[in-house]
């Protein structure tokens, strides 16, 4: 909720207005804790967030807890909030964030962290921990860049690391009974609960922060009850997450590592919520969510469910991931009745010895009988993604990619015959970031100019006025690779970049490279250094206390398979791989 | 009978007050959209690929203007009671959005929202504004001009605009706090917005600030 005479001057103001159909509304004299959950993002993205709307339900269901919404503003407002001397105020009462007891926010990728710090500031909290005092809220934070803490750890008091569900619920507890009392002693109790680093207190030397795991996914609280948003965002519509969890084991993933091990929500279960969730928003179109939707044991009958269920309110089913099979086709063939948008497959790489290095495991031929599958069942369009710069690439490596999108688009004109002018085929060619908790985290990224050469390679090799080919931007990716395996050293150089201006990182038109080169060289250090160093295996890593629960054995004898391209199976297929979580041992669900 | 026009429809009429204001004229249209669903009226939809509820609005509203007389059209494929219409939309819609009337009635092929020509303001001014009379001369020589220009900035244009056509009536009704009641036709090419016309009579009085503006609200479609 802002004051009128700022909404009537900004773009978009329908994002500020905190009254969206569903949004929280807790009688402030019945609360005692307020918490404020920020997104360090335009509004358009946050509430796009599945994970955000779930904590944001978990919060406000707990009694004497009240909770609220922040994202980061459009760039109008956020100067318009500086000339007025006015701290970002929260959606749903217009508090400013400063005000809140508990500031929770969300790190889902490295370059939303200058963005993440500017919310802070914008909300007049002191963007270093340790300048905060006792009135200053308490500012925690979660998601997958958790498990490579160092360069924020100055500005948060306590990462949670794993699954937020029922962490969440122990620090709301935690707290609520010391409010009054002074920061170091809300800190300490935070320090306390599994899951939790606060690096005030621990030494990441000696501390191990081990991983929170909600066992049963079917007894996590979902939102019946999602905010419907007034302007659209980049996912308009219901999500229901039916899965956590990838057990495929490719070498690159950070997900497939920190949302160990696969947990499935009962269909019944999906079913029901996604009856609730259509009556209760209006939606006309429901996503089914996971890192991989075609890997849920029964989705083919769990999708024909829904279409019962929904079909006649004219409620649309999407699946965001396919896998490289026709299973997954004919997957899409059962959501998708028209086929209005294009099918994704991602190969990852264009070899097949690559492919196997980093345990991706399908084969051309299963691309090329998936692709043709789709093509004889209609689609035009089909979007590959691929990455370069994975460990051992070779040139060959690289140019397998334009051969493999050759045959591609071989096999489309052969199966569309007549229709071959329809053929288009997306392909979008991503750098690969070595992320902690995986088994290339030793690794360092290719140079710069190299992974600029090899995206070359592929565009000089691309020639076909019916393939789209787009690149991700190397400096960005560079950017990237230095966050996510730094140290406190790098969150200096954050610091530096934000004082230069930077923001909202992940949006092309915001991003400077040479600020970033310029904040790391204000403090010492090298951008392009640091993305590209290797770490030795012998060391204990800057983000090795937090603890994925996967073995750094399991990681490391995974590394040696990506030498020799020996494969690993998925452990749910064929037995425990002896990733180190002990699921097997346990008995649990996996 | 695959294209049949509805035989029904719901004629809402609706306020649009407070932070309602700053939803959109599109951001609007989805609001309803999601409202009659979540409400589980007997809508008629589009057909196609995407189906779309069939609601039309009368004219859309400009974002940040209060609206008291705001209306649209919902075709039903069955007769309600108007009351249950009310009573089953009006829970479904945010705060801000107030319905005060419904009625059903049968529903030609010609769009209820057609005939709508004209668009009533009310301009609240503040303390600050001239005198009532100084304020009655400038409306009066603003309506007795043959051509009132204004720069007109929009996703289209940007540049001057003639607004003389498209403002039908400005009137002083209520000395302190002056209120003026600004009526302004709605054809494509031929209108005139409020803000504009406020701007005008500022130009006209001299003021280089503009008006002091305390309250903008549409109270009537015609």
């Amino acid at each position: 909720m802002l004051p009128d005479h700022l909404l009537a001057q900004v773009q978009k103001p329908g994002r500020y207005l905190g009254s969206e159909f569903n949004a929280a509304r807790k009688d402030p004299a019945a609360t005692d804790l307020r918490m404020a959950l920020g997104y360090p993002d335009l509004y358009e993205v946050g509430m796009s967030h599945v994970g955000s709307q779930v904590l944001y339900h978990v919060a406000n269901l707990q009694p004497g807890v009240s909770c609220e919404r922040v994202f980061y503003p459009g760039l109008d407002l956020a100067q318009f909030l500086r000339a007025e001397g006015r701290a970002l105020p929260s959606l749903e009462t217009g508090t400013p964030l400063g005000d809140f007891d508990l500031v929770g926010l969300t790190l889902q990728h490295e370059l939303t962290y200058p963005t993440l710090i500017s919310l802070l500031e914008l909300g007049q909290v002191p963007v270093r921990a340790a300048e905060r005092s006792d009135h200053h809220p308490v500012v925690i934070a979660g998601g997958p860049c958790a498990a490579s803490p160092e360069p924020l750890a100055g500005v948060i008091d306590a990462f949670v690391l794993g699954d937020g569900e029922e962490a969440l619920v122990e620090i709301l507890d935690a707290l609520r009974p010391l409010l009054k009392a002074p920061r170091a002693e809300r800190l300490a109790a935070l320090a306390g609960l599994p899951g939790v680093y606060v690096p005030a207190l621990h030494d990441p030397a000696t501390v191990t922060v081990r991983r929170r795991v909600i066992r049963d996914l079917g007894q996590a609280p979902v939102p019946q009850r999602p905010l419907v948003p007034y302007v659209e965002v980049v996912h308009d519509r219901a999500q229901i997450e039916v899965a956590r969890g990838c057990t495929r084991g490719c070498r690159f993933c950070q997900a497939g590592i920190l949302y160990r091990p696969v947990r499935q929500r009962p269909p019944e279960q999906v079913r029901t919520l996604a009856r609730e969730i259509i009556a209760n928003t209006g939606y006309d179109e429901l996503s089914l969510v996971s890192l991989n939707c075609p890997d849920y044991q029964g989705i083919g009958e769990l999708i024909d469910g829904l279409h019962g269920d929904l079909g006649a309110q004219r409620v649309s089913v999407g699946l965001p991931s396919l896998r490289i099979d026709t299973f997954s086709v004919d997957l899409a063939r059962k959501v998708q009745r028209v086929r209005k948008s294009g099918l994704t497959f991602a190969p990852e790489a264009g070899s097949q010895r690559l492919r196997d290095a980093i345990n991706k495991g399908v084969t051309e031929q299963d691309l090329l009988d998936t692709v043709a599958a789709a093509f004889s069942s209609g689609w035009h369009l089909i979007k590959l993604y691929f990455m370069i710069g994975l460990p051992t690439e070779t040139d060959e490596d690289v140019l397998a990619i334009p051969a493999l999108v050759r045959s591609v688009a071989r096999v489309g004109r052969e199966v569309l015959g007549r229709k071959a002018s329809r053929l288009k085929l997306n392909v979008s060619v991503s750098n690969f970031v070595p992320k902690a908790a995986t088994p290339l985290q030793w690794e360092g990224q290719v140079p710069r100019e190299e992974l600029l050469r090899r995206q070359d390679l592929i565009r000089d090799a691309i020639r076909d006025r019916q393939v789209n080919l787009s690149f991700h931007d190397v400096r960005q990716s560079v950017v990237e690779a230095a966050l996510a395996r730094g140290s406190r050293a790098t969150g200096e150089a954050v610091l530096a970049a934000c004082r230069a201006g930077a923001v909202l990182d992940a949006w092309n038109e915001h991003f400077s490279f040479r600020r970033w080169q310029e904040a790391f060289a204000e403090v010492g250090l090298d951008l392009d250094q640091e993305a590209t160093r290797d770490f030795p295996v012998e060391e204990r890593l800057p983000w090795e206390h937090m603890d994925s629960g996967v073995s750094r054995e399991f990681l490391l004898a995974e590394r040696q398979r990506v030498l020799s391209g020996e494969l690993t199976p998925d452990c749910r297929l064929e037995g425990c791989a002896g990733c180190g979580l002990g699921c097997a041992r346990e008995g649990a669900a996996c | 009978m695959l294209n049949a026009p509805p035989r029904f429809c719901a004629i809402v009429r609706y306020a649009k007050r407070g932070p309602a204001r700053f939803v959109g004229h599109l951001d609007l249209a989805r609001v309803f959209d999601r409202a009659v669903r979540r409400a589980e009226l007997p809508v008629s939809y589009s057909e196609g690929f995407n189906p779309r509820a069939r609601i039309s609005f009368a004219a859309p509203l400009p974002v940040g203007i209060q609206g008291e007389a705001e209306w649209c059209a919902i075709d039903l494929e069955r007769p309600l009671p108007p009351a249950e219409v009310q009573a089953r939309l009006a829970a479904q819609m945010p705060e801000g959005i107030t319905l005060w009337g419904v009625e059903v009635r049968p529903r030609g092929r010609r769009s209820p929202t057609a005939d709508i020509t004209e668009a009533e303001y009310q301009a609240v001014l503040g303390a600050q504004a001239p005198g009532a009379e100084a304020l009655a001369q400038a409306a009066d020589a603003l309506l007795a001009a043959d051509r009132v220009v204004v720069h007109r900035q929009t996703k289209r244009t940007d540049g001057p605009q003639d607004i003389r056509p498209g403002l039908l009536g400005l009137e002083l009704t209520q000395a302190q706090p002056p209120v003026l009641l600004i009526r302004v036709r709605l054809s494509e090419g031929q209108t005139a917005k409020p803000d504009e016309v406020l701007a005008a009579l500022a130009r006209e009085l001299g003021l280089e600030d503009g008006l002091p503006l305390e309250r903008l609200v549409r109270t009537a479609l015609l």
